[in-house]
């Protein structure tokens, strides 16, 4: 591992900037940075590797949907609660478009015409929100993100979160290398490869609808899809493009707090304005 | 029978007469609307017989984001008097339409009334357009104006404006004798609205951690009230009840031991009297947060470092056992 000099020197980074973090911010950001780094820094490959980079970037439209019908799915039942209905819509939506591209379904006109939908859906239910009951939810937050507001709690839900899709993605990550690589192949060989289709969509959904808050919609579209692009670009090993992804993804949250906390800015400008330096920097190196 | 259907006729067409002269009475009054719900009450207390009020935003409703709709265009086309606050995206539409003179009614704007205290906010020293007539003073002068302009509008009734103003003053003067302020402390708020309420209390505002509506917070701004909180003997932590920073700021006013106190939202009342009798209440039964418990300047339980160092070690160890696999 320590032979890659790239790996190396993003550890020693992301190792250094993590320990001043700790000592000069309040814990609970650190926390939730680190932890909202290594759920996209797992989740950005395995979307990479079933090149399904288009519906990644879908998903932040399709959570900012189910969550402003969840809230308005609560109010009127009053049952479950906006978090729960949020989910459901959202995996639904999904895993609806996603098989349709598995089945063949050309994923240009599948993600066109599901952005449409949503988009016109978060309008029309962010305006009965706004005129029924805007104060009691921010929808800001929700495009803005507020990670600096995060609670005790919120970071516990994102701790479970986190792991639940760090372990899906190493464990699939291989299967995930091969539906990206020879999907043909992989339809003849693996009789319930709906099934993983269906979890890798889920977990896709479930962390996109619980990082929303946190991040926005906003930068979700960059978090998702540039640690795996960065990592692309460094390495052509699937093994260490999982660990670049990572390494990637935790420096460019943590240096993204320390530059929000000097320059007294918004954390989720600075992260995705960081993000972007990796990545240019990765274009440099390949080249 | 002829004589019984003459009668019948005769019920009939008076019942019509006396039914268009209550309209007629109806429309001799003034149509008022207010564009904030808080001032529907108080305008309500106002008025002389016939007189409506119509408020824009419905309570529950967050005015910043409210657009006018089409009818909302003709209710105001309709109004002989407009009271706003002037402030929010809705309400500077409706001071354009006002300019343009495609309204007709009278435009009674809150900052514009002369001698209206508006605070400067402590942070980006910016006017604070937010809850302007939550401070008494310029609730009173904002009364005064909108009686006057009344009295202009329909003399007849001057009378009673006056009388009617008069007792809503008393109101507000027996609440401001009544009110139990904690005395001159430092404060920090939550939301903007707050600083003209924290400022009738006495409290003088050195924070406000979100800065204007919708906009998220900045670190140095939570550091600085952290730092605040740390440093001062009696200061109070001012939030609105269910607003997205209102834990944050209770868990440390928990851990630094200062006056907490959550007030409803102003935008879930009718009246701007009724809000400031809910905080003399509030006020009243307020007390300690709880006892101080300083973690090493850490703003975290134990049990959540322990849990979250878990699931950091947990995940590590996955990644390790899954690189040695390969």
């Amino acid at each position: 591992m320590l032979k890659n000099s790239v790996i190396l020197v993003l550890f020693i980074i992301a190792f250094l900037t993590s320990l001043y973090a700790y000592l000069v911010v309040p814990f609970e950001w650190v926390a939730v940075f680190i932890l909202m780094a290594l759920l996209y820094g797992f989740l950005s490959p395995s979307i990479a590797a079933r090149k399904l980079f288009f519906l990644a970037i879908e998903t932040p439209h399709a959570s900012l949907f189910a969550i402003a019908l969840g809230i308005l799915i609560y109010r009127a039942l009053t049952l479950l609660n906006e978090f729960a209905w949020a989910v459901i819509i959202g995996v639904i939506l999904v895993n609806i478009v996603g098989h349709f591209i598995s089945a063949g379904v050309d994923p240009d006109v599948a993600t066109s015409v599901f952005v449409s939908f949503t988009a016109a859906g978060s309008v029309l239910a962010i305006y009965y929100i706004l005129s029924r009951y805007s104060i009691q939810y921010n929808m800001w937050a929700v495009v803005l993100g507020d990670p600096l507001l995060v609670t005790q709690r919120d970071i516990i839900i994102l701790a479970g979160i986190t792991l639940a899709v760090v372990v899906f993605c190493i464990l699939l990550h291989d299967i995930n290398v091969y539906v990206g690589a020879d999907p043909d192949h992989v339809k003849l060989s693996l009789r319930m490869l709906w099934l993983y289709d269906t979890a890798f969509y889920t977990i896709l959904t479930i962390s996109s609808i619980a990082l929303l808050k946190l991040v926005g919609f906003i930068l979700e579209h960059i978090l998702l899809s540039l640690p795996a692009i960065i990592a692309s670009n460094m390495t052509s090993s699937s093994k260490n493009a999982m660990l670049v992804s990572v390494l990637s993804s935790i420096n460019s949250s943590i240096i993204g707090l320390l530059i929000a906390v000097k320059l007294n800015i918004a954390p989720a400008a600075s992260i995705g304005f960081i993000a972007l330096v990796l990545y240019l920097a990765s274009l440099v190196r390949r080249g | 029978m002829k004589k019984s259907l003459l009668m019948l006729i005769a019920v009939a067409l008076l019942l019509h007469l006396v039914s268009q002269l209550s309209i007629a009475w109806a429309r001799n009054g003034l149509n008022i609307v207010v564009t904030f719900p808080f001032l529907y009450n108080d305008v309500k207390a106002l008025t002389c017989r016939g007189d409506t009020v119509i408020s824009l935003v419905k309570p529950g409703i967050d005015p910043h984001e409210y657009q006018l709709t089409p009818s909302d265009v003709n209710v105001i086309k309709e109004a002989d008097l407009i009271i706003s606050t002037g402030h929010a995206p809705f309400e500077v539409r409706i001071r354009d339409l006002v300019s343009s003179e495609q309204v007709r009614g009278k435009l009674v704007e809150l900052p514009s009334i002369e001698g209206v205290t508006v605070l400067k906010h402590p942070q980006t020293g910016a006017p604070n357009y937010h809850g302007i007539q939550f401070y008494p003073q310029n609730y009173a002068l904002l009364i005064e104006t909108i009686k006057s302009a009344m009295e202009v509008l329909r003399p007849e009734c001057a009378e009673v404006y006056e009388a009617n103003a008069e007792k809503l003053l008393q109101d507000l003067s027996i609440i401001n004798s009544t009110v139990n302020r904690p005395g001159k402390l430092l404060a920090v708020v939550d939301l903007p609205v707050l600083q003209y309420v924290a400022a009738w209390l006495g409290l003088d505002v050195r924070r406000v951690l979100i800065k204007e509506e919708g906009v998220p917070i900045t670190p140095q701004d939570y550091i600085e009230i952290e730092r605040l909180l740390s440093l001062t003997k009696g200061a109070v932590v001012m939030v609105v009840r269910g607003s997205i920073a209102e834990e944050k700021l209770e868990n440390l006013a928990k851990r630094y031991g200062v006056l907490f106190i959550a007030l409803p939202n102003p935008l879930a009342y009718n009246g701007t009297l009724d809000y400031l009798k809910t905080v003399t209440q509030v006020v009243s039964n307020m007390s300690l947060a709880t006892e101080p418990s300083f973690v090493k300047g850490f703003s975290i339980s134990t049990a959540l470092i322990i849990g979250v160092v878990i699931v950091v070690i947990l995940i590590v160890s996955a990644v390790l056992y899954t690189w040695s696999r390969r």
